[in-house]
């Protein structure tokens, strides 16, 4: 299924008034017409062409037309714990929230205590940008109904689904827990000095040396059988503080992931074809997937943005995210 | 064009209906979900991810008037997802 468009191609459908989740550059973006959509920038790609990079085309997840957006709003980190309120009782968000921005770091530490998150479905994603350009470009997001184009607040756009229908959000890890050392940590956030190995404090710098300091491999929760991973961006020798791209939180139990025993893509279509999945309504995977396991021009059974953060209720490192309609009644 | 309009779309599948009765909160499972007291391992995302917040707030606060709202929590998303859930829940009450 063609997934990646023109901007000629994306300005029709939002014409046509189709409800539309966009991911393409900034630039791109910033030109389409006011409608029924929202997008982040991010010029990373898994389609049905493969692995790709492409600052010329825009992804396209077109939401099922029974499907009614509700409203289009914008939240900032002190609005953000309000997103379930704001959601239908049966339905689904779907949330974009820039890279690197305080509604980020909110979402990243706070959304799993948020009031009913876990009954009304939220999907989404982390906008980026080229990876040359992290620390230069500010990632952004576009709220398409007002055509405001946002570096500092998400977007979220909440849509409600016809009694008999629900959405389930799953996703997709390829890693596991180690049999090593477990971690824990005393405070949550993106970045720590200090963790407990087994219960005794240590260096987290020191304790990643020691594990030879692979930081490709994610620290693993194991929450009741999902595989919740956190990803390494570095450590930093002078301060001996260790950087992830998504926080660990204080009251949970970590280890070092497995590696691979097969070669991401391979693993990946081996696992997906032994489930029966629907067809995704939304889905994305991760950059740092992308980079790591070298997927341009490599082909996956599932499609999206290659994301900084994928989002299904929480925030994830390393993982596919998918958010399917299901008839209940 | 990626067009999936509810009623042709392909990815609706009715879920078989399994005959799991939701238990009244008074049930003792309820409280041993609560308290994490038997080790699960649940099918669906949503019941793992709700199973692990209830573990770090019981953690926070022990306390009997925590438990049981967190117990309210619980029969709240499964009252709403009977159906999805259904095999997480028959593993709470097995």
């Amino acid at each position: 299924m063609k997934t990646l468009f023109s901007f000629q191609e994306v300005e029709q459908m939002i014409h046509d008034g189709k409800m539309l989740l966009l991911g393409a550059t900034d630039t791109l973006l910033a030109k389409l017409p006011k409608g029924n959509w929202i997008g982040g920038s991010i010029p990373y790609f898994m389609s049905e062409r493969g692995g790709l990079y492409s600052d010329n085309e825009i992804y396209v997840d077109t939401l099922p037309s029974d499907a009614h957006i509700v409203s289009i709003t914008n939240y900032d980190a002190g609005s953000i714990p309000n997103v379930t309120a704001d959601a239908p009782e049966n339905g689904l968000s779907i949330i974009i929230i820039p890279a690197f921005t305080e509604v980020h770091t909110e979402y990243a530490e706070n959304a799993i205590m948020y009031n009913n998150i876990f009954a009304k479905p939220i999907t989404g994603w982390v906008a980026g940008t080229h990876v040359d350009e992290i620390g230069k470009t500010k990632p952004t997001v576009f709220n398409g109904k007002t055509g405001e184009r946002l570096d500092d607040k998400a977007v979220v756009m909440h849509c409600e689904l016809p009694d008999g229908i629900q959405a389930r959000l799953e996703i997709v890890n390829l890693f596991t827990q180690g049999a090593g050392d477990t971690l824990t940590f005393e405070k949550t956030g993106f970045a720590q000095t200090e963790c407990f190995v087994n219960g005794v404090k240590s260096s987290f710098a020191e304790v990643m040396k020691k594990y030879n300091g692979d930081l490709r491999l994610p620290l693993v929760a194991d929450y009741y059988g999902a595989m919740i991973n956190v990803c390494f961006a570095n450590i930093d020798e002078a301060t001996q503080s260790v950087s992830m791209f998504a926080p660990v939180l204080k009251g949970v139990e970590y280890k070092l992931a497995t590696p691979l025993s097969k070669p991401y893509d391979t693993a990946f279509n081996e696992l997906l074809a032994t489930q029966q999945n629907a067809a995704p309504v939304f889905s994305c995977n991760c950059i740092l997937n992308y980079l790591y396991a070298e997927l341009e021009g490599k082909k996956l059974t599932i499609t999206g943005p290659m994301t900084f953060g994928e989002i299904n209720y929480v925030l994830f490192n390393q993982t596919l995210v998918s958010a399917t309609f299901e008839r209940v009644g | 064009m990626n067009d999936k309009s509810l009623p042709e779309f392909p990815g609706f599948e009715s879920l078989s209906h399994k005959n799991i009765m939701l238990q009244p909160k008074t049930n003792p499972k309820w409280k041993e979900f609560v308290l994490a007291q038997k080790r699960y391992t649940f099918s669906f995302l949503a019941t793992k991810m709700l199973a692990q917040r209830i573990q770090l707030a019981i953690k926070t606060d022990g306390s009997e008037a925590n438990i049981q709202k967190c117990i309210d929590e619980a029969y709240a998303f499964f009252t709403k997802y009977e159906k999805m859930a259904a095999g997480d829940l028959q593993q709470i009450f097995s």
